[in-house]
């Protein structure tokens, strides 16, 4: 053997192998700490991880999972966990996984540390809209609300109706003139129209001379009441054919002026569209009072709605759909792109058939937090492969009292990805909550007993979620004196009742997101502040509406009345050139009758001669 | 010293010792590894093969250092490269499934589009690398080799303060 493999192959090998020995643990744990804070964005941190060789597995003693969201929190964490990994596979560089023990998984623990990381520039993909960024808008309605007074004095003090009826605020108004430029433009194009049809004229006289040209009298023969039979017949095609061309002509014309009526007709949904804007900017309260209970209820809520928003849209981008061409990446230097070529009924690069989570026992659970149990199936980078969409279902107690469960299915096997999540929440403590805002009626909601359940569908780029929060037993501490009537009202209200349903919507379709919220607590306040300030209300919205009108009729009528002069032009024009067609039309017929009629004549004029010569023949044998 | 060392070798086996088919064989094989991105199946593959055909090591090492820097430069090319022969050429997809889902196979990291262009680069350069640098020793032995002691530079760089230190220090270990 030659010195060289001893000096630079044998003995590298072996200190290698023994560096690898005595540090595979931790270079291990540092690779998976690594790889889950990519995926998370925050700290994961995993405690004493050991590899054994034969079989080849993986345990560890535990794992935390710090909250992006709140970093002094985990978002779980678990006791030992274990797994083996599938050495047949392994030589084929797949890491297959058939079964994952996990002890004592706790939800939402408190961490000691900080376990924020320092976040890396991520580029977002510019073409795919974000569920959280269109949500944003839609869940922050409470902001512009907010600004909403119900003192009845200062909304009439403080309201200028004139400076609101600005042009400028009037969409109705732009799109009136807007209407008159259009009107104007298309009246040109409509009489250029109309010359041409006026053409036809001179063809139709020339038509009229040939008919009135063709002389019945001077048709003595059968020959020539064809031939002037053939002659009429070519008028009349040429007629037709006039006529024909001024049809298309009116169709278009008039298809074209009555697509100004729509325009003109959809104004009034303008209008009201004019109008609801205005009472938003004069700061005018709905007056069905729909929103107050929004008001109060949906700021913490809402916010609530977008951070597990988050979570959903996290998952739905991570885990990704497989593709069979892979478009092509930027890596870094050295680092390539991996191409991947799966086949039917093989294993994917990473799959965990099954987690089993345990939630650990009951005498060492701390009444604080969550513990959950329950499987997590078909964890995979390609579940086109595996023919399975990645479902978890977990149950959660804490404190013997609050029970959750949760399950959910992230379908990737097709092009369309559908995510699917379902959560019931029971017997959940609030010791406290917020209510209202700084400047309505605001109030803390204190030992109350909360009960949601949540359903989320998202199929492909759509979004559909329904939450139902059912809170009871509840006490309220206001923390302030009411400052107008409806705060009054409504903390009447409050301190009668001891609970209150919420259903929230919150759905994506195509472009929009939007959001849905009702409560019960919205009856019981409308009635009764409806009665107090309703009226007021009503009266000052019906001035406003009723200014809006009178500035928008005017500028209306101008637009109706510069359409009708353009659209009669058109109209009579058109009624005038019908008029003459089918009379010239008429003309070439009665004159095609007339010949017709006289070639029947002259056949039986004929029929009759041959006739009377036979039976004056037969006369003359028989004599 | 370690370097000066290594380039000292080199240098001197351009002129005598091993064949001129030793050297260029190093060369051409530390091209391979040099283009290649470290941690491959085949790149052990290769080390073996350089450790049983017993060509010259400094070439090897020279080699894998300069095609390293190459490589870095290279590397975007390398990888559209490997990603059109992975991806583009559907005649070639059958055999990279067969090897993707093949015991073994994966670990060359030919599904990696940085692996594959390098690599497929390496393979093509490596006989005209061979023919070349072969060449090269050749005619540094019998012409090249003589004219570049000739030079200025040469005579200036040899009386330096570094290689007479380095040759003093080298007598000494000897």
């Amino acid at each position: 053997m030659r010195k060289k493999f001893i000096y630079f192959v044998l003995i590298p090998a072996i200190i290698i192998c023994v560096i690898v020995y005595l540090f595979i643990d931790s270079w291990i744990e540092s690779g998976m700490e690594y790889a889950g804070e990519k995926v998370v964005g925050a700290k994961v941190e995993i405690d004493r991880l050991h590899v054994t060789i034969n079989p080849i597995s993986i345990e560890f003693a535990r794992m935390q999972v710090a909250n992006p969201n709140d970093t002094w929190k985990n978002l779980f964490e678990t006791g030992r966990v274990r797994f083996a990994l599938n050495f047949g596979q392994l030589l084929r560089g797949k890491y297959i996984v058939e079964t994952m023990e996990v002890n004592n998984l706790i939800l939402a623990t408190k961490r000691t540390t900080d376990g924020s990381i320092p976040k890396p520039k991520e580029e977002k993909p510019a073409a795919q809209v974000q569920l959280t960024d269109q949500a944003k808008p839609a869940l922050a309605p409470q902001d512009s609300k907010s600004s909403i007074s119900f003192d009845i004095d200062k909304i009439k003090r403080e309201l200028k109706i004139d400076s609101l009826l600005n042009p400028k605020n009037l969409a109705t108004y732009r799109q009136i003139d807007s209407l008159k430029k259009q009107i104007n433009d298309a009246g040109v194009q409509w009489k250029t129209t109309l010359d041409e049809i006026d053409k036809s004229k001179a063809k139709l006289a020339d038509i009229e001379t040939r008919a009135k040209a063709i002389n019945i009298n001077n048709i003595k023969t059968v020959q020539a009441a064809s031939d002037a039979l053939n002659n009429a017949n070519i008028i009349l095609t040429n007629a037709n054919e006039i006529k024909n061309t001024f049809q298309t002509q009116k169709t278009l014309l008039t298809d074209d002026v009555n697509k100004f009526s729509e325009s003109i007709k959809n104004l009034d949904d303008l209008v009201a569209k004019d109008f609801r804007n205005l009472l938003n900017m004069a700061h005018l309260p709905d007056v069905s009072m729909k929103g107050l209970a929004e008001m109060l209820l949906g700021k913490e809520i809402l916010s609530k709605a977008y951070e597990y928003l988050g979570y959903v849209e996290t998952a739905k981008n991570k885990i990704q759909n497989s593709s069979d061409k892979p478009p092509i990446e930027t890596p870094a230097r050295f680092k390539g792109q991996n191409i991947y070529f799966p086949i039917e009924r093989a294993y994917p690069k990473m799959w965990i058939k099954k987690v089993l989570i345990s939630g650990g026992t009951d005498k060492s659970q701390d009444p604080q937090y969550f513990y959950a149990k329950g499987e997590v199936l078909n964890i995979t980078n390609n579940q086109r492969i595996t023919g399975f969409p990645l479902t978890f279902n977990l149950s959660a107690t804490k404190g013997g009292t609050t029970t959750l469960s949760l399950g959910a299915s992230i379908d990737r096997r097709k092009e369309l990805p559908v995510d699917k999540y379902n959560a019931v929440l029971t017997g959940l403590p609030l010791k406290q909550m917020s209510l209202g805002q700084a400047n309505f009626l605001p109030a803390t909601i204190t030992n109350a007993f909360a009960n949601a359940s949540i359903t989320v569908i998202i199929p492909g780029n759509k979004f559909d979620s329904h939450t139902k929060i059912f809170l009871n037993n509840m006490n309220l501490v206001f923390l302030r004196d009411p400052q107008s009537i409806v705060e009054r009202i409504v903390r009447d209200v409050l301190a009668s009742i001891h609970g209150f349903n919420v259903d929230l919507r919150m759905w994506r379709n195509e472009n929009k997101f939007d959001v849905s919220f009702t409560t019960d607590l919205d009856d019981q306040l409308v009635s009764s502040t409806k009665k107090v300030i309703g009226d007021e209300i009503t009266k000052i919205q019906n001035d406003l509406r009723n200014k809006l009108n009178a500035k928008i009729t005017e500028k209306r009528t101008e637009l109706e009345k510069l359409y009708n002069e353009k659209r009669e032009i058109v109209m009579s024009k058109l009624k005038e050139y019908e008029n003459i067609f089918n009379e010239k039309l008429a003309l070439v017929e009665s004159k095609k009758k007339e010949i017709e009629n006289r070639i029947e004549q002259e056949k039986k004029k004929q029929t009759d001669d041959v006739t009377k010569k036979a039976k004056d023949a037969l006369k003359g044998i028989f004599k | 010293m370690f370097w000066l060392k290594l380039i000292a070798n080199f240098i001197k086996i351009l002129r005598e010792g091993q064949t001129p088919a030793q050297v260029a064989g190093g060369f051409a094989f530390g091209s391979i590894l040099g283009l290649s991105p470290m941690l491959t199946l085949q790149g052990v593959f290769i080390w073996l093969i350089i450790l049983i055909l017993d060509v010259n090591l400094s070439a090897v090492t020279i080699s894998l250092l300069i095609f390293s820097l190459i490589a870095f430069i290279f590397d975007p090319i390398f990888h559209h490269l490997g990603y059109y022969i992975l991806v583009n050429v559907d005649g070639l997809k059958d055999i990279w499934t067969t090897l993707y889902n093949a015991p073994i196979a994966p670990l060359t990291r030919f599904n990696n589009t940085v692996v594959m262009g390098s690599f497929v680069c390496a393979l093509i350069l490596f006989p005209f690398i061979y023919f070349g640098f072969k060449k090269f020793v050749i005619a540094y032995r019998t012409t090249i080799g003589k004219r570049i002691q000739k030079t200025k530079i040469y005579q200036i760089v040899s009386k330096s303060w570094i290689v007479q230190t380095y040759q003093r220090i080298r007598r000494l270990g000897v």
